[in-house]
C-alpha cells in the first residue's frame, strides 16, 4: 500500500516507488515469460497453483490489515480468524512450490529430464520410452565427430573443425524409432560424487565407448574399465558397445591386431573384476567409410523391441519373392535398423547407403520444381531432401495416427533436431500432393545382373532389396510382397502406438488424483 | 597449363580417371608432359597434354619446345590458382602462353579456370573470382578466354569440363536438335545427354524449366561418385528410375558411348512407356552418332 509522505519528500517517494515498480514490473514479465516457455502440462498446473495460493494469501493478509476492526468484533461471538497468520502459511507454502518450480526450469536448462512426481508411490510411473544412447570415451576420441556425421550429415572433412565439447550434448533423434543421444565430454569424471550416475546410467539403452586406435590407447582402457563397472553396477541391462574408432589411418593388418589386443584386454580386466558375464561387442570404425553407420545400424538394432518380427517379416519377403538381401533403412541417418537373417557383407550395405543418397540428391533437384511452385522459400538445401522425402506420407499418415501422440512428441523437442539435420523439416508444413499415393520407388540395375529395388515404407523407412535381373521380371509378384510387407509393418507398429498411448493417459490419471503430496525428483 | 601444384593432374585424374576428390592429394608433380588420349564419345579422340608447371618446365616449352608444344591446339586450358600468392608471376607465365598459342595456332579456344575455390571464404567467392576474371581478361585481349571457377570437391568442376568438351564436339546442334524432337515426343519435362565414362553432359533439351541451374553438374557429379561405388562391388552402373510423387526420372544407357536421363513430371505416364520411348530412340540415335563420326 501507498503512503502519501510529507511534500518535501515528494522526490525521495517518486524515486522510490517508481524503481520498485520497475523492479515488480520486471520480475513479473520473466516470470511470464518461464511460464511460456513451459510445455510440460504438469508443471503449468503447479505454476497456477502457487500463483493462485499466492493471490489468495495476499488477499487474506490485507483483509487482516485493513478490516482490523471488522475482525475483531466479528457478530456471533466468532473468533478472530488471525488472517494474518493464515498469510503466512500460504506464503510458505507457496515459496516451497516456487521453489520446485525454479529447481525444474534449473535442471531443464541444464539439460537434464526432471520428472515431476507427486507422492512416494509412483515409483513406476510412466518412464520416457525413449532409448538412450550414450556416447562415451577419452577427449578428442571423436564422439562428437562421430554423432555428427551419422546424425547430422555432417561432411568428415569437417569434423575437424569441432570444438571440443565441454557439457553433455543431448541430441533427440526422431526418426522410426525415437532416441536420444548423449555425448559426453571427455574429461567428465564420472566418479565424481557430485555425479549422479543413477540418473545416467539407469535408463541407458546402450553406452558406446569410443577408443581413439592411432593413439596410445592404455588409458582409454583404463578408463573404459572403470565406466563399464560403474555403469554395470547401476543398471545391468545396459548393452556396451566398443567402437575402435580412426582405423582409417591403419593398415588391414594392423586393425585386427589393435582389436584383438583391445578386446582380450579388456574382457580379462573384467574377468578378473568378477563381471565375467558383462558382453562387450567390438566394433572397427571409421568417419570416413561406411563403417561407422554400419556399427551404429548394429548398436541401434539392439534398442528396438520389434527387432525379431521385423526380422521376421523381411525373411518372409525374402523366402518369397527371390530377393537375395533386404535392408531396412532409416532413410534421414542411413542407419539399417533390419535386414533378413542372412549374412550382411559390408559391400551390400555400402551399395544400399550409396543408393539412397543419390535419389535424395536427385529427388532434391527435380522434386523440388513441383514443391518449389507450391510453397517457396522455405526449404533450404540441405532439408530439402527429407521434406521432399516426407511430404506425401505426411497426410497419409494423418489420417492414421488416432491419437496424434507421435506427432505431439516430435513438435516437443522440433527445436533441437532442426539445428542443421535433416530431420528437422520433418514437421513442416505439410503440403498435400495430389499423387499421394506415390511413394517413392526406385530401381537401379547394375551390369552384373544384380538389381537394387527401393521403396519407401513410410516416412522414415525404406525397404531396400538386393535380387537378380531373372527374379526381377517378375516385378509385379514383387510389388506385391513389397505392400503386405508394408501392411504388415504399419500393424506391428500400431500396436505400439497403441500401447504408448495407452499408458500416457493412465499416468495422467495418476497424476490428477494424486496432486497433492506435491514431490519432487528427476531422472 | 598453369602453375605448379595449381591442380592440373587432379583435375584430369576426377574427371578422365574416376579418382576421387580425397585421393588426388597422393598424386605426384608432372613431370614434362603427360599426354594422354581419351576417347571420348567411343570414336572422337582427345590428346591430353598435362603439362607439368614447374618453372623449369614452363622456360623450356616457351623456349625450346615451342612449336612442339603449342602447335595445333584445339583448346588450352589454363588453371589458376586462387590461392596463389604470386599472381604477377602467374600473368606473366600466363601472357607468354598466350603469345605462343598466337603464332602457332591462332584458332585455340582458351578456357580459364581460377581453381581452388573451396579455399576462398564463401561470402568472398564472387568478388575475387570477378576480380580475377577481370583481369584474365583485360591481360588477354585481343584473345577471347572463357573463364569458370573450379573446385574439385564439388560440381564446378563438371561444369567447366562439360563446357570446354561441348565446344569439341563437330555437330552438336544436330544432336540438340534431335534430343528437342524426342523430348517432344516422350513428353519429357527434360532430357539430359552424358557421356558414358566422364559423365559430362554433352547436350540436353530442355521444356519445363527447373531453375536449379546447377543440376546438370549436380547429376553428373552424384551418379559418378555412384558408378564408382558400383564399381567397389564389382557391378557397373547399368540404368536406374527413380520415381516420386511429383517426378520420375530415369537414366539409362542411349548408345554405347552416351546415358540419357529422362524426366517426366506427369504422373499418369507409365514407366514402361517411356522405357520403351528410351529404347527405341536408342536405336534412332546410334544411327545418328553413326553418321556423324563416320564423315
Amino acid at each position: 500500500m501507498l503512503f502519501a509522505g510529507p511534500d518535501n519528500h515528494l522526490l525521495e517517494f517518486v524515486v522510490f516507488q517508481s524503481s520498485f515498480a520497475c523492479a515488480v514490473l520486471t520480475v513479473i514479465s520473466r516470470i511470464i515469460k518461464m511460464y511460456q516457455g513451459i510445455e510440460d502440462a504438469g508443471i503449468k498446473r503447479l505454476w497456477k497453483r502457487t500463483a493462485l495460493v499466492f493471490a489468495a494469501s495476499y488477499l487474506l493478509w490485507n483483509i487482516d490489515f485493513r478490516l482490523c476492526d471488522v475482525m475483531q468484533t466479528l457478530p456471533l461471538g466468532l473468533w478472530n480468524p488471525q488472517l494474518h497468520a493464515v498469510w503466512h502459511v500460504g506464503a510458505a507454502v507457496c515459496s516451497y512450490m516456487s521453489a520446485l518450480l525454479v529447481c525444474h526450469n534449473r535442471s531443464e536448462n541444464m539439460g537434464r529430464q526432471p520428472v515431476m512426481r507427486y507422492g512416494d508411490d509412483l515409483a513406476d510411473e510412466d518412464r520416457e520410452s525413449r532409448p538412450r544412447l550414450m556416447l562415451m570415451g577419452l577427449r578428442r576420441s571423436g564422439k562428437s565427430s562421430i554423432q555428427r556425421v551419422v546424425f547430422h550429415k555432417m561432411s568428415p572433412t569437417e569434423t575437424l573443425f569441432l570444438e571440443s565439447t565441454s557439457k553433455i550434448n543431448k541430441d533427440n533423434i526422431h526418426s522410426f524409432i525415437d532416441f536420444q543421444v548423449w555425448d559426453f565430454p571427455g574429461q567428465m569424471d564420472f566418479f565424481d560424487p557430485a555425479f549422479d550416475t543413477t540418473a545416467i546410467f539407469g535408463e541407458v539403452g546402450a553406452l558406446v565407448f569410443v577408443i581413439d586406435s592411432q593413439d596410445d590407447y592404455m588409458e582409454a582402457l583404463a578408463r573404459l574399465h572403470s565406466t563399464v563397472v560403474a555403469a554395470h553396477r547401476v543398471n545391468p541391462n545396459i548393452t556396451f558397445e566398443v567402437f575402435i574408432h580412426k582405423v582409417d589411418g591403419l593398415s588391414e593388418d594392423y586393425k585386427i591386431d589393435t582389436q584383438r589386443d583391445i578386446q582380450q584386454t579388456t574382457t580379462d580386466e573384467l574377468a578378473d573384476a568378477g563381471l565375467e558375464n558383462v558382453q562387450l561387442a567390438f566394433y572397427l570404425t571409421s568417419i570416413y567409410d561406411h563403417s561407422i553407420f554400419e556399427a551404429f545400424s548394429k548398436v541401434i538394432q539392439k534398442l528396438i523391441p520389434q527387432l525379431p518380427t521385423l526380422e521376421n517379416l523381411l525373411n518372409i519377403l525374402c523366402a518369397n519373392s527371390g530377393i537375395e538381401k533386404a535392408f531396412l533403412f532409416d532413410v534421414i541417418s542411413k542407419i539399417y535398423i533390419a535386414t533378413d537373417s542372412s549374412p550382411v557383407d559390408s559391400q551390400s550395405y555400402e551399395i544400399c547407403s550409396d543408393m539412397i543418397d543419390v535419389i535424395i540428391d536427385i529427388s532434391s533437384i527435380y522434386g523440388r520444381a513441383a514443391i518449389g511452385a507450391k510453397s517457396q522459400g522455405y526449404l533450404d538445401d540441405q532439408q530439402n531432401a527429407a521434406e521432399d522425402w516426407t511430404q506425401q506420407q505426411d497426410g497419409h499418415n494423418d489420417d492414421e495416427d488416432p491419437t496424434g501422440a507421435q506427432r505431439s512428441q516430435e513438435n516437443h523437442s522440433q527445436a533441437v533436431v532442426s539445428s542443421g539435420s535433416r530431420a528437422g523439416s520433418i514437421d513442416n508444413q505439410s503440403t498435400s500432393q495430389s499423387g499421394g499415393n506415390h511413394e517413392a520407388f526406385s530401381v537401379i540395375k547394375m551390369g552384373n545382373g544384380t538389381v537394387l529395388y527401393l521403396r519407401e515404407v513410410n516416412k522414415y523407412l525404406a525397404l531396400i532389396c538386393l535380387l537378380r535381373a531373372e527374379t526381377f521380371e517378375k516385378q509385379g509378384l514383387i510389388d506385391y510382397n513389397v505392400h503386405c510387407f508394408k501392411e504388415a509393418m504399419d500393424q506391428v507398429f500400431e500396436l505400439k502406438r497403441a500401447e504408448r498411448t495407452r499408458r500416457e493417459m493412465e499416468a495422467n490419471q495418476m497424476l490428477e488424483q494424486q496432486h497433492h503430496n506435491g514431490m519432487y525428483g528427476h531422472g | 597449363m598453369g602453375k605448379s601444384g595449381s591442380g592440373k593432374t587432379s583435375m584430369r585424374s576426377i574427371i578422365f580417371s574416376n579418382y576421387i576428390a580425397r585421393d588426388t592429394r597422393r598424386l605426384g608433380a608432372t613431370i614434362d608432359v603427360e599426354h594422354s588420349h581419351v576417347r571420348f564419345l567411343g570414336n572422337l579422340v582427345l590428346n591430353l597434354w598435362d603439362c607439368g608447371g614447374q618453372e623449369a618446365f614452363m622456360e623450356n616449352y616457351f623456349a625450346s619446345q615451342r612449336d612442339h608444344i603449342f602447335k595445333n591446339v584445339e583448346v588450352l586450358i589454363y588453371v589458376f590458382d586462387v590461392e596463389s600468392r604470386d599472381v604477377e608471376k602467374d600473368m606473366h607465365y600466363y601472357q607468354s602462353c598466350l603469345e605462343a598459342i598466337m603464332t602457332n595456332s591462332k584458332d585455340a579456344k582458351i578456357f580459364c579456370l581460377i581453381h581452388k575455390m573451396d579455399l576462398v571464404q564463401e561470402d568472398q567467392r564472387d568478388k575475387i573470382y570477378n576480380e580475377r576474371v577481370q583481369e584474365l581478361q583485360t591481360r588477354s585481349l585481343p584473345l577471347q578466354v572463357i573463364p569458370f571457377r573450379t573446385s574439385i570437391w564439388d560440381e564446378t568442376l563438371y561444369k567447366a569440363w562439360s563446357s570446354i568438351v561441348y565446344s569439341l564436339i563437330p555437330n552438336v546442334q544436330l544432336l540438340e536438335s534431335h534430343l528437342d524432337n524426342f523430348c517432344k515426343i516422350c513428353e519429357a519435362d527434360e532430357i539430359v545427354l552424358f557421356e558414358r565414362m566422364t559423365f559430362l553432359v554433352i547436350a540436353h533439351s530442355t521444356r519445363v524449366d527447373n531453375g536449379d541451374v546447377h543440376r546438370f553438374e549436380k547429376i553428373s557429379n552424384i551418379i559418378k561418385q555412384f558408378k564408382l561405388s558400383c564399381s567397389r562391388t564389382q557391378g557397373s552402373f547399368q540404368s536406374m528410375e527413380v520415381r516420386h510423387s511429383n517426378f520420375a526420372g530415369f537414366i539409362d544407357y542411349l548408345t554405347g558411348n552416351t546415358y540419357v536421363m529422362v524426366i517426366m513430371s506427369d504422373p499418369t505416364i507409365q514407366s514402361a512407356a517411356t522405357l520403351m520411348n528410351i529404347s527405341i530412340a536408342r536405336k534412332h540415335f546410334e544411327k545418328l552418332e553413326g553418321a556423324q563420326f563416320s564423315k
